[in-house]
């Protein structure tokens, strides 16, 4: 099986605080690779280091090393990158433009100038997200007035306009109830034929649902990686164990 | 013990608020009370210097004419078929106005002695000098500030009018509102530009160092200062420099717009920058993680989002501009001016106060009636403001 992400000896500073302690672990092709663990573990910021988001924060220092597929991310062109690694945010965040400008915004960024082809294009990403028989009389309709699962839809519809290799999601229904985050898991599933998504999630019921692969991750360290079902079923750390059972301080 | 404490709380905050809003009342009921009365459309659209006509009688002789139904102080002259009355023009001096110009009257056919043209004079007109020889062929003058029942008694006892000077208009301010339109257009022209990307650069690109801090501080620092101290940097810099680019002599439109961009920038830059700072950092994120480019996401995603900042930034700058006067004393100039260039000396609206009142006869209730105008301006942009920051506040909660 081939390795998308290859992470190797990461260790992660903001200013003085060690966030990320000598992370090593691969993300396997066409998978769901869930990251748990409790809050401020560093799960957030590893995921990311996948697309450089952390460049926009000064005080951050990686170092290590970063592979997506043969190259270090740190010498691929940021831009680049980003387009070939999509990510969904934990709160829904669509601009306020129409729902066709959304979705349209990123091939759009990318000197994208043909109606016809981007007509195609957003229809086929909403379609791909579920979202098109939802909205598909009302595209030039704010995105705004969308319900809180329907933004989200659309912000993974944006996302997969870009058609990138790896779709990174952060905490993606944590800001939905639960018929929203039902759609959002189901969609998960349909996504994985075709790309590789790495999940942050707090719910680990969700992450034993729609994962392939589990990292548990505590105070910047991973403590356990291995296919979802060995990890859950018979978790090889203590830690892990108290953790998913509940038994965790 | 605690009654009294509050009770005396009480009563203090009840008495200087009362006080303050009495006050601010009062301001505004002087304000009304001695401007609405001059307060007409044709304040706003007449010229500020009269037209003054030099005339004399065309040979048509006087007859006897029969006299209108007259109020209170109007005065009728019977050889001349004319009701005076005593008034005061716009800019506050003592004049006597036709009212009534009989049907057969001389005054409807007198010669214009400089162009020797036929002017017919309307009721609305000033007559300001009259001079006149009667049956024992001395000269005898009748003076508009004599009043209207001396002159018409006068023009009675005489034979036949030699000379006389009428005018008609003048105390509009339509050149200081064109001019005040003329600067908010140029000042906006030349600050909205800086300031914007200034607040984009300092929000978006600036690092968080403490070089920008001490910028941002200065920035405030800059809002603090008096305007007169503006007006002087315009006057040593500014005027020098439209003189040598543009041909103005002295103060001009132009170096007045300087002057007020550099008053503005601070605001501008601080309004726009808030606006850019209210923009949820969901929408740089994701526009990022989308692929696109800085320069993208602030074309794209930012500035459109920070547009109701940058308008309220606008209007801010449209009521300062309409209430500045010291600055511009020095860079725009105290002349009344009828006709406008931007390289040429004129006046604001509130210069235009400051020109009337600085005369020999202070002119209360024009000055009173152009402070309304201001007002009703400003109390506009307010209300426009609150609407725009209202809509802005309802962009941030979703």
């Amino acid at each position: 099986m081939n390795n998308v992400f290859s992470v190797k000896n990461v260790d992660l500073f903001y200013g003085e605080k060690h966030v990320l302690k000598n992370v090593s672990f691969d993300i396997p092709e066409k998978q769901v690779t869930a990251f748990i663990g409790p809050s401020g573990c560093g799960k957030s910021t590893l995921l990311r280091c996948f697309n450089r988001m952390n460049d926009l924060i000064p005080s951050c220092n990686i170092k290590g090393e970063i592979h997506f597929h043969d190259r270090s991310v740190q010498e691929i062109n940021p831009i680049e990158l980003r387009t070939r690694v999509g990510m969904v945010f934990q709160n829904p965040n669509p601009f306020p433009m129409s729902i066709f400008d959304n979705v349209a915004y990123g091939p759009r960024c990318q000197g994208m100038k043909n109606k016809k082809e981007i007509n195609d294009l957003v229809v086929d990403s909403l379609k791909k997200a579920s979202l098109y028989e939802e909205v598909k009389d009302r595209l030039k309709d704010n995105a705004l007035g969308l319900s809180g699962g329907q933004q989200q839809r659309l912000c993974i519809a944006r996302c997969i306009a870009m058609k990138p290799e790896v779709i990174l999601m952060d905490e993606p229904t944590s800001a939905l109830d639960p018929i929203a985050t039902l759609k959002i898991e189901e969609l998960i599933n349909v996504l994985k034929e075709e790309y590789t998504i790495v999940i942050v999630t707090h719910n680990m019921q969700q992450a034993s649902r729609i994962s392939d692969y589990t990292a548990f991750f505590m105070l910047g360290e991973v403590i356990e990686f291995s296919s979802t079902i060995s990890l859950f079923k018979n978790p090889k750390n203590k830690k892990t164990e108290d953790y998913i059972t509940g038994r965790f301080g | 013990m605690r009654k009294t404490k509050d009770l005396l709380s009480n009563i203090f905050t009840y008495l200087f608020s009362s006080f303050g809003i009495i006050i601010l009342f009062s301001i505004l009921i002087f304000i009304f009370r001695n401007g609405l009365s001059s307060l007409s459309w044709k304040l706003i659209t007449s010229d500020y210097y009269e037209t003054t006509y030099t005339l004399k009688t065309a040979g048509k002789e006087e007859g006897t004419f029969t006299c209108p139904t007259l109020t209170a102080d109007e005065y009728f002259s019977y050889r001349y078929g004319v009701v005076l009355k005593d008034s005061t023009n716009l800019v506050g001096e003592e004049v006597v106005e036709i009212t009534y110009i009989a049907e057969d009257s001389p005054f409807l056919s007198l010669i214009n002695t400089s162009s020797e043209e036929i002017v017919s004079l309307e009721c609305g007109f000033n007559i300001s000098k009259i001079v006149m020889s009667n049956d024992i062929g001395d000269y005898i003058y009748a003076l508009g500030r004599g009043g209207a029942s001396n002159m018409a008694s006068t023009m009675d006892t005489s034979n036949i009018i030699t000379d006389m000077v009428a005018s008609e208009g003048g105390g509009g301010i339509r050149g200081s509102l064109i001019s005040t339109l003329y600067l908010i257009l140029l000042t906006l022209i030349i600050s909205l530009p800086i300031g914007v990307l200034a607040a984009i650069y300092l929000n978006e690109y600036a690092p968080k160092k403490r070089f920008i801090e001490i910028i941002r501080g200065m920035i405030d620092m800059v809002a603090g200062i008096p305007s007169i101290i503006f007006g002087l940097v315009g006057a040593i810099i500014f005027i020098p420099f439209c003189n040598n680019t543009i041909g103005s002599s002295g103060g001009s439109i132009a170096s007045g717009a300087l002057t007020m961009s550099l008053i503005l920038l601070p605001t501008i830059i601080k309004t726009t920058e808030e606006a850019l700072k209210v923009i949820p950092k969901g929408y740089r994120d994701a526009s990022l993680a989308l692929g696109a480019s800085k320069t993208q996401t602030i074309n794209k995603v930012i500035l459109p989002n920070a547009i109701p900042g940058i308008l309220t930034a606008v209007l801010l700058s449209i009521g300062r501009i309409i209430g500045e006067s010291a600055a511009l004393i020095y860079a725009v100039g105290v002349a009344i001016k009828d006709t406008i260039k931007i390289n040429e000396k004129s006046t604001t609206l509130a210069v235009h106060i400051w020109s009337l009142m600085s005369g020999e006869n202070p002119n209360i209730a024009t000055s009173c009636a152009i402070s309304i105008i201001i007002l009703l301006v400003v109390f506009t942009l307010n209300v426009i403001v609150k609407l725009i920051s209202k809509k802005l506040n309802k962009m941030e909660v979703k």
